[in-house]
């Protein structure tokens, strides 16, 4: 059997799972803020696929966790505002809670999609994937080893942070940070030098600055099957949404 | 500090998303050219020690805490083109994987942290860095001062998209984010700080986009230099001082003074011994009593003053090295 004709795991050409995400994303925060219905329609579409790539509940609500501070900061200034201005009577309160609960399933409709068309996270079919849509070849290649490294790195800071805590280190006020930073600064030597190994075992193995990939992007009948649902029910509930105001 | 999809409107995404586009199409070019694409395995583990980072919480205030952020200290340690790869390469990795800031908002996001949270605090620290890094507290303290500024920046610079956006009122937002990042910038400080103390004890060479100073350097001589250069500036800074300031001095009566008066001993006081000493009452005694003559004794009492400390130390460094030896700042 030819290699180039083998189907990877994921039949999907990676280039359709970014333009699903960015197009369905760009959909929902052009949808203008007047009903709830089509934001409600929109997340079936996620929740389809959620359903069957089989993302797990507590992967959803890790993501949907990195919403909150910037959220927190959202709704707290506005309602501050709201107080501070409510006697000249310009915002009402159920305005106030209306726009925040826009922003609240946009960007929650957002995750959800992240979590929908990015399937598992195979790094390099989507670093294959932002080459193929024209993402300069360098930043594909850092934010692969980038994702190679880190959960080694961070076991390996976890592992500094224990040593210090045996020994009596417990970082409870913000001068403890320096004390910290002496911890991950070292953790930053071994990094480098390790990157120098890695280089160099790459440089040994024929590395010349971009990574080999065993499937070729190539189109087919399957990114239509997906983009059909993906991309073209939400601009439709989109183009509804407009016509029906 | 990540701004998720729908806090933005389109055009503002848009332009975000132009602005950030150049400067990475451009620091891509450059780090291309600088390090190769062959030294993207350097960046990648650099980029991931950042991104390991970026989950290190400290604390901040009585029961929260802020993260790392690290643009700037990505453009310190790998340079800034090298920096703004990586630190965008991190904020693609996070919102496409992670869900971490919105794919509407990556322009916003990379701006933020990439741009006004690194190339344009490592720009700050290349200009003021080269003129006051000459020790190691003030080389430090110089990263540490723009990595608090990275983040108020940033902060910033966010507060003002969301307000631009209609998010949220500026008046609100903007103090808000700056105010909170102020503490928070002080923690990312402090991490830069033990950061880069470590690299500088250890491996000064790896500072590609800060390298420090010819002082901090394990040279005995470029140290000695370097001292006798900030010892001289200061004489000439005292001496101007003193030749063009201190006649301007105010003729009003000190503290000491003052309370003599009110307490009503100053004749009390003698100047028999004092009037014997050639620059009595601030004058040089061949200048009489002008202005000239007050500076020509400052600057002659300055001189003198600098010439008796040189000598005072020269005498205690050899005390403390017996066999003559000179004392390098290292110890060695």
């Amino acid at each position: 059997m030819d290699g180039d004709r083998r189907l990877p795991a994921d039949p999907l050409d990676p280039r359709a799972r970014l333009i699903a995400l960015l197009g369905f994303v760009v959909v929902v925060v052009a949808t203008p803020p007047r009903a709830a219905w089509p934001f409600l329609a929109y997340a079936l579409v996620p929740a389809f696929f959620i359903g069957y790539e089989r993302v797990s509940p507590r992967a959803l609500a890790r993501r949907l966790l990195f919403l909150g501070p910037l959220l927190l900061t959202v709704v707290g200034t506005r309602l501050l505002w709201f107080l501070l201005q409510h006697d000249s009577g310009q915002p009402t309160l159920q305005n106030e809670v209306w726009l925040l609960a826009v922003l609240g399933m946009r960007s929650g409709l957002a995750v959800l999609a992240v979590a929908a068309f990015m399937g598992h996270g195979d790094i390099n079919r989507l670093a294959q994937g932002l080459r193929g849509l024209g993402v300069p070849a360098i930043l594909t290649g850092v934010m692969e080893q980038a994702y190679r490294y880190w959960r080694l790195l961070w076991r390996e800071l976890g592992l500094l942070r224990d040593a210090a805590g045996a020994r009596g280190f417990r970082p409870r006020h913000l001068g403890d940070t320096v004390t910290l930073g002496r911890l991950t600064g070292s953790l930053l030597l071994r990094s480098l030098q390790r990157a120098e190994r890695v280089h160099h075992a790459m440089l040994g193995r024929g590395f010349a600055g971009t990574f080999p990939t065993s499937h070729p992007l190539r189109w087919s009948r399957y990114d239509a099957l997906f983009l059909l649902p993906a991309l073209i029910l939400p601009a439709a509930i989109c183009a509804a949404s407009h016509l029906v105001e | 500090m990540h701004i998720p999809d729908g806090f933005l409107t389109l055009p503002v995404a848009a332009a975000t998303g132009v602005a950030a586009a150049t400067a990475v199409g451009y620091a891509a070019r450059r780090a291309g050219r600088e390090m190769g694409e062959s030294a993207v395995p350097v960046l990648g583990v650099s980029a991931a020690f950042i991104f390991a980072a970026q989950m290190l919480n400290f604390p901040v205030l009585a029961g929260t805490s802020g993260h790392f952020v690290g643009g700037l200290l990505a453009c310190l340690v790998v340079g800034p083109w090298n920096g703004v790869v990586v630190m965008t390469a991190i904020v693609l990795l996070q919102a496409l994987l992670m869900g971490d800031g919105g794919l509407t908002a990556l322009g916003a996001n990379v701006l933020n942290m990439a741009v006004v949270g690194g190339l344009l605090p490592w720009l700050l620290v290349r200009a003021l860095g080269g003129s006051v890094r000459h020790t190691r507290t003030s080389y430090l303290a110089v990263a540490g001062v723009a990595a608090w500024l990275a983040v108020v920046l940033a902060s910033a610079a966010c507060a003002v998209e969301l307000a631009v956006s209609g998010t949220a009122p500026v008046g609100a937002v903007l103090p808000a984010m700056v105010l909170v990042h102020s503490v928070i910038g002080i923690g990312e400080g402090l991490l830069t700080v033990g950061i880069i103390g470590v690299l500088l004890s250890s491996r000064p060479e790896l500072l590609r986009g800060y390298p420090p100073p010819l002082s901090l350097s394990p040279s005995p001589a470029g140290f000695r230099k370097r001292a006798w250069g900030v010892a001289v500036t200061g004489l000439v800074v005292a001496v101007l001082l003193a030749v063009f300031v201190a006649p301007w001095a105010s003729s009003q009566p000190d503290g000491l003074e003052r309370v003599a008066e009110t307490q009503a001993f100053t004749d009390r006081a003698t100047d028999q011994v004092a009037a014997q000493t050639p620059l009595f009452d601030y004058q040089f005694p061949l200048l009489g009593d002008t202005p000239w003559s007050t500076s020509a004794a400052g600057a002659m009492g300055t001189v003198v003053l600098f010439g008796l400390v040189v000598l005072l130390g020269r005498a205690l460094g050899r005390r403390a090295s017996p066999d003559g030896a000179e004392i390098g700042h290292d110890g060695t």
